[in-house]
């Protein structure tokens, strides 16, 4: 197989766990879409550092983490989230974990979140999906539930730690063989 | 209340003085510094925003389109870094002519760039090259005054014997023999002190050789990760020699003259069959502004063994 096929195959298999991890990291999606690029560019270009003994997703996101931080110290702290190479390494860790999640492609995998969110219920629920479904600010949010603004920010916290939860849940289980892979 | 909602809500408590490190849900600056005890948590919130902006954008179409994105840019670097090599390939094949890392190559050669491409196939040719070698000054408007003159055989890995004539600071003419191994340079005057050292400190040692060594090409990747890679390639005759070898003339013209790169233009004779450059007259610009006229004339592959690059004494 040609270098560039075997590329195309890696790239199709982790380009959206890249995307996930900047979104994770950079506020502006456009800057995240040319981060990915970039992030699949200079793999290409240092291909030959990759060793194929290793797993491909690490890497590559090591790329991106480290163009993200680039991009920090260019652009600002108003543009990109806090991070430095320690919170990107964790950040990374649970990219990796998600990873385990059964399914062939990585939207496969994150169904599971899909369905962590129907567990949620009430303002966290409603918050989640506002924010990020409907594009919301906080306190568009706020004043579509009638509540404070900090009110919905903890909402938005407690939901996402909630949502932690049943994924890490959801791949322990799939690390321990449990067939339904569900948090009990 | 389940336990996991209890522990929840305890967590939580204890979560509040980090509320305002979780840059995600406001405008502004981010913080500047993270404490090690909020990080776990902090990573766990971005970990989530990050899958869920990911999730309320999947789109198949658009992750086609990323992919599709992605592979024309890496088409058109490789398009870029393929010109790029021509470049680069064309003047390290000049300046490799002084290094002796000589090239066969495969039985046509239609263009220059082609010739240049089996240049590159052979760039690491663990062999031992002999060259004639004459430094002189231009030579356009003036009478052409030969600085060195002398026989150069090297071998990839910064070994390199030098044997002849040379113009010490410009002025004073003696011979000798001037060696690396690789690591040690050396340098044996007929008349005068022989000296060696470090590679490193080759400039130190060869003082007063002025351009022999000067031009920096001894170190074949510093060399190339200098190239501006910015030539003109053109075949611009054909020919064959007495024995009815086959000739391609190629001419080198460096299209800028920005910057401090020193090969100025070239042109090459190139054996068709063989793919070994046989002849280079070359024009390179010294840091001191003065141009040499750099003559180079491929004598041959010595015996395996036959050379000895190490210190003699």
């Amino acid at each position: 197989m040609e270098p560039r096929d075997l590329f195309e195959i890696l790239m199709r298999e982790h380009i959206e766990s890249v995307r996930a991890f900047l979104l994770s990291s950079v506020r502006d999606a456009v800057a995240v879409e040319d981060l990915v690029q970039e992030t699949f560019l200079t793999a290409w270009r240092i291909l030959d550092r990759y060793d194929r003994q290793l797993p491909f997703g690490p890497w590559v996101r090591g790329i991106s983490a480290k163009l993200v931080l680039n991009h920090r110290r260019k652009l600002g702290r108003n543009r990109v989230h806090f991070c430095d190479e320690e919170l990107l390494s964790r950040i990374d860790d649970g990219v990796t974990a998600v990873q385990r999640l059964a399914g062939d492609t990585f939207d496969e995998k994150v169904e599971a979140l899909r369905s962590c969110l129907d567990r949620l219920t009430g303002p966290q629920r409603d918050s989640i999906r506002l924010h990020y479904e409907n594009g919301l600010h906080c306190k568009e949010i706020a004043e579509r539930l009638g509540i404070g603004f900090e009110a919905v920010k903890k909402h938005l916290q407690r939901g996402r730690t909630q949502l932690h939860r049943c994924l890490q849940t959801k791949i322990a289980a799939v690390a321990t063989g449990s067939p339904m892979g569900e948090p009990q | 209340m389940s336990s996991e909602e209890r522990n929840l809500a305890g967590d939580s408590k204890s979560h509040e003085e980090w509320r305002e490190l979780d840059d995600t849900l406001a405008d502004g600056p981010s913080p500047a510094e993270v404490p090690q005890e909020a990080r776990e948590w902090l990573a766990e919130q971005r970990l989530m925003h990050g899958l869920l902006r990911a999730v309320h954008t999947a789109d198949a179409s658009a992750r086609e389109s990323r992919v599709a994105a992605v592979l024309a840019r890496i088409e058109s670097h490789d398009v870029r870094a393929h010109r790029r090599h021509w470049f680069v390939v064309a003047a390290a094949a000049l300046i490799l002519a002084t290094l002796g890392i000589w090239f066969a190559s495969p039985p046509s050669l239609p263009t220059a760039e082609a010739a240049m491409a089996r240049v590159a196939d052979q760039l690491a040719l663990n062999v031992d090259r002999k060259f004639h070698v004459k430094w002189s000054t231009a030579g356009r408007l003036r009478p052409e005054k030969v600085f060195h003159e002398f026989d150069l055989t090297v071998r990839p890995g910064m070994r390199f014997l030098i044997e002849g004539r040379f113009a010490f600071a410009g002025l004073r003419v003696g011979t000798g023999r001037i060696g690396c191994d690789g690591e040690t340079v050396w340098i044996e005057p007929r008349i005068g002190r022989q000296r060696s050292g470090p590679l490193a400190d080759r400039e130190r040692l060869l003082e007063g050789l002025g351009d022999i060594l000067d031009v920096g090409y001894l170190d074949l990747h510093a060399l190339v990760e200098k190239m501006p890679g910015n030539f003109t390639l053109r075949v611009v005759d054909r020919s064959a020699d007495s024995q009815g070898r086959q000739l391609l003339h190629i001419k080198a013209v460096r299209r800028t003259l920005r910057g401090s790169f020193r090969l100025r233009s070239a042109e090459l004779i190139v054996d068709e069959l063989t793919g070994i450059v046989t002849h280079l007259d070359a024009q390179f610009r010294l840091p001191t502004g003065g141009m040499r006229h750099v003559l180079i004339d491929y004598l041959g592959q010595p015996a395996e063994g036959e050379v000895d690059y190490s210190r003699p004494w």
